[in-house]
């Protein structure tokens, strides 16, 4: 009980005390608002701005949502497929791994020339860059089903089917899941990065496109609220993917088993 | 006693194994040609050094491998009821609960569902968690998690269980426990065993019938037969018989050792 509240505490009272000092510094040194404005004056632009920030933070959340999606049925698909045959992994595994270390802010330009439709772009560059730990993880988790369990399936005939959905499945949650933690903010970088690379070319609405124009227009305050709702969304994304990760392992995975003192 | 032993005697062979072998893709003789009648009834525990091929022997039995060579015939009877596997550890699915976990061979195999919740029911009430149906494994002992494999095994009604050193891992008193409930189980259900141990008093305890093989590569290397009657209870832990039964086995089993380790020299 007394070790929670100081995991609680400990990194607000930091985050407090970073706040003050901050403001302290802008307001004492005279710091001008476009070179750092005073944490203050980023909240009050938060809320002044707030119907045309939460517009675009509404358009980089549905991206990062179509993507983790994608990334999801997609990585999972395939990653079934790797198991069910090792010359598909063998044929396709390099493919995703190429795709994984050449970096999204190179070819980010390419689909976005190639897709016409600026919002599919996005989420294809943004599946792109969260797709790879998806694959990796659950390919992993699918092939580390237990071997007596396994026998146990093939003794009593069981179809490829069965053996899917009851065995390699539910083996695979954990890791898949841990997979899912990476990839949850890989998508919301990738969602921002590409919205960056498309400029202009972009939807010219989600928060990355708030914060090329602030920057142009030396509107730092605004610029500093487009990043701190960029940063609250990862964050958000992160609790999101282990309330989920917590829900379907409670009952029985050694990784959200509850303490016991 | 003798009754029991002529009846046996006469009961139908339910699995034959004729010159059956098993040569590893790596070239291991795991299995040197094995012939074996099983007869209906019979509770045959394996003894053997490690790397005799005990498990192996199960697993050719239960249909997960192949044999090189020889045949292997088992009855249809036995076929027909699926046969129960119980694995050294408890083997279950974590995010299952007992019930489901016990049902797994049924679903497998397309029961129905009238028939299944029957049958669950009755494996649980056959080795007593019939009141932990909904816990999960974890939330059990491993003395009862193996309760659990074996309702699982039994689920299916077989005529044959296999057991691969079920109760290895388990402390001393549980062990026993277990193995008395098994050997009345056995008799009641007239189930036919094969039960590969590491333990010389497990073995003495359980079988008709002890087989004692050595290794490298494996084969039978003795064939005892054991009269006592069934179920056995804890005074006949104490029983001469059982004395002079656990002493024979010891001395041939390390005759078997030495036996192997003469023969896996290689030449």
């Amino acid at each position: 009980m007394n070790r929670d509240w100081v995991r609680l505490v400990a990194p607000v009272a930091v985050g407090v005390a970073f706040l003050l000092l901050w403001h302290a510094l802008v307001v004492l040194n005279d710091v001008p608002a476009y070179i750092v404005p005073s944490p203050l004056l980023v909240f009050k632009t938060l809320v002044r701005d707030w119907g045309m920030l939460s517009g675009s933070l509404m358009v980089t959340l549905e991206v990062t949502a179509a993507a983790l999606l994608a990334a999801v049925v997609l990585g999972v698909a395939l990653s079934v497929l790797f198991v069910q045959n090792r010359l598909i992994e063998a044929s396709l595994l390099p493919y995703a791994v190429i795709l994984q270390v050449t970096p999204l802010v190179a070819i980010a330009p390419l689909i976005i020339i190639w897709v016409d439709q600026p919002r599919t772009a996005l989420v294809i560059c943004a599946t792109v860059a969260s797709i790879f730990p998806v694959i990796t993880n659950t390919t992993i988790g699918l092939r580390s089903a237990d071997p007596g369990l396994l026998d146990l399936f093939r003794m009593h005939g069981a179809t490829r089917a069965q053996t899917l959905l009851r065995l390699l499945l539910p083996s695979s949650a954990p890791y898949f899941f841990a997979g899912l933690r990476v990839a949850a903010a890989l998508a919301l970088i990738g969602a921002v990065v590409a919205e960056f690379v498309a400029g202009t070319g972009g939807t010219k609405s989600g928060l990355a496109y708030q914060i090329l124009q602030a920057g142009l227009q030396l509107n730092i305050p605004r610029l500093f609220a487009a990043l701190i709702l960029i940063t609250a969304s990862g964050i958000a994304l992160f609790l999101a993917v282990s309330l989920l990760a917590r829900l379907v392992l409670r009952g029985w995975h050694e990784s959200e088993r509850p303490k016991e003192n | 006693m003798a009754a029991n032993e002529i009846s046996q005697q006469q009961a139908p062979v339910v699995v034959e194994l004729g010159g059956v072998q098993k040569v590893f893709s790596n070239g291991t003789r795991a299995l040197d040609p094995i012939s074996l009648s099983i007869r209906e009834g019979e509770f045959i525990s394996i003894i053997g050094p490690s790397g005799c091929g005990k498990s192996t022997l199960l697993r050719l039995i239960a249909g997960l491998a192949a044999p090189s060579a020889g045949t292997m015939r088992i009855s249809s009877e036995i076929r027909e009821a699926a046969i129960g596997f119980v694995f050294q550890s408890p083997t279950l699915m974590p995010w299952s609960n007992v019930q489901a976990n016990v049902r797994l061979p049924l679903d497998l195999l397309h029961a129905p569902r009238a028939e299944a919740d029957e049958k669950v029911q009755r494996a649980l009430d056959g080795v007593g968690l019939t009141d932990f149906a909904h816990f999960h494994p974890r939330e059990l002992s491993g003395g009862m998690q193996m309760r659990v494999s074996i309702a699982r095994a039994l689920a299916t009604s077989p005529r044959l269980l296999l057991m691969d050193e079920p109760f290895g891992a388990l402390d001393e008193i549980t062990r026993n426990r277990l193995d008395r409930d098994l050997s009345s189980l056995c008799e009641r259900e007239r189930l036919t065993v094969l039960f590969v141990t590491h333990s010389i008093y497990e073995a003495s305890f359980l079988s008709s019938r002890v087989l004692v093989m050595s290794s490298r590569p494996g084969r039978i290397f003795s064939d005892v037969a054991v009269e006592d009657s069934r179920p056995r209870t804890e005074a006949f832990r104490s029983s001469q018989s059982f004395i002079r039964l656990a002493a024979r086995l010891s001395a041939t089993l390390a005759a078997a050792m030495h036996d192997g380790e003469k023969s896996g020299v290689k030449p």
